[in-house]
């Protein structure tokens, strides 16, 4: 099986500009641990919710909650970004895809074609979906 | 394969009587973020999370003004030290035993949305840990092999 058959098609993105505060209110509304951000179609990186986590006490110690909120609707996703982004081919075995994210200790690959352009995004759930549905009978997938 | 061939068995883990700051040093020791709880005979009684606790020492800060003002992580280190393990775990949303398929591992990840699940003996034992690592190596190794021949 290949990754463009298990993976989330059209996901939601993110611009590099888009701050911090923005993104953290889209990954909590979505549900997703990940956005991929994106620069005229083209993947340039992707901001986890651990990124964004991230950005926050470890900068700013010695400031108190209102001065936090005020100092993360200035930073913008592109500073906390992982870039440049790892990404997979839609044609990709999943077993691939499994084996990167291993070997980089990442939850996600965007999927992305020849010429850079997002076609989806591939997760750790998305492998664990496969890994049962392989399982399974075929009249039966989760 | 099942997951007595893929799991973790040299375990760290901890009792209900040590601190919520003690779980937080090992915890931050060992890089993880979930510490399994046993009593005695090694039976498995809860799971303590980091989550979980850096959100119990934000409580217990509440009163202290200048305390909130410390990073997270410090927090639990000093409010922390008189709260026991016992009163901040978790009970497991699901255990699963060594000879089961690794299938079912994968199954119970998605359904209770974890990574990380315990395995137990018939009496309640922690026997190993099987993460989604162990689990996508497993897999991974597998279809590599199958590629091979």
């Amino acid at each position: 099986m290949r990754v463009h058959e298990q993976m989330s098609p059209e996901p939601q993105t993110v611009h590099p500009d888009t701050p911090v505060l923005e993104a953290a209110r889209l990954l909590e509304a979505g549900g997703f641990h990940h956005l991929p951000v994106v620069l005229d179609g083209v993947v340039v990186g992707v901001v986890s919710d651990r990124d964004l986590k991230e950005a926050g006490p470890s900068r700013v110690p010695e400031l108190g909650r209102f001065e936090m909120n005020e100092l993360l609707s200035s930073v913008r996703v592109s500073e906390v970004m992982s870039a440049p982004a790892r990404t997979i081919s839609p044609l990709s075995p999943i077993w691939l895809a499994a084996s990167q994210m291993l070997e980089h200790d990442i939850g996600c690959l965007p999927v992305v074609d020849r010429a850079g352009k997002l076609q989806g995004m591939f997760t750790v759930n998305d492998v664990l979906v496969w890994v049962v549905n392989t399982a399974r009978p075929k009249e039966t997938p989760l | 394969m099942n997951l007595a061939d893929i799991m973790t068995r040299e375990l760290i883990t901890v009792t209900e009587t040590i601190s919520g700051s003690e779980a937080v040093a090992r915890l931050r020791v060992a890089g993880l973020h979930v510490l399994p709880v046993v009593d005695p005979h090694q039976r498995l009684v809860g799971l303590v999370l980091e989550r979980d606790l850096h959100d119990a020492a934000w409580k217990h800060a509440e009163p202290f003004e200048k305390a909130q003002e410390l990073p997270r992580s410090l927090l639990a280190q000093f409010t922390l030290r008189d709260v026991p393990v016992g009163r901040l775990m978790t009970s497991p949303k699901a255990t699963l035993s060594a000879d089961a398929p690794l299938e079912q591992a994968a199954l119970k990840m998605l359904e209770y949305g974890v990574y990380g699940l315990p395995i137990t003996n018939q009496e309640g034992r922690l026997e190993g840990v099987v993460t989604i690592q162990d689990l996508l190596g497993a897999f991974v190794l597998e279809r590599k092999a199958r590629a091979v021949v």
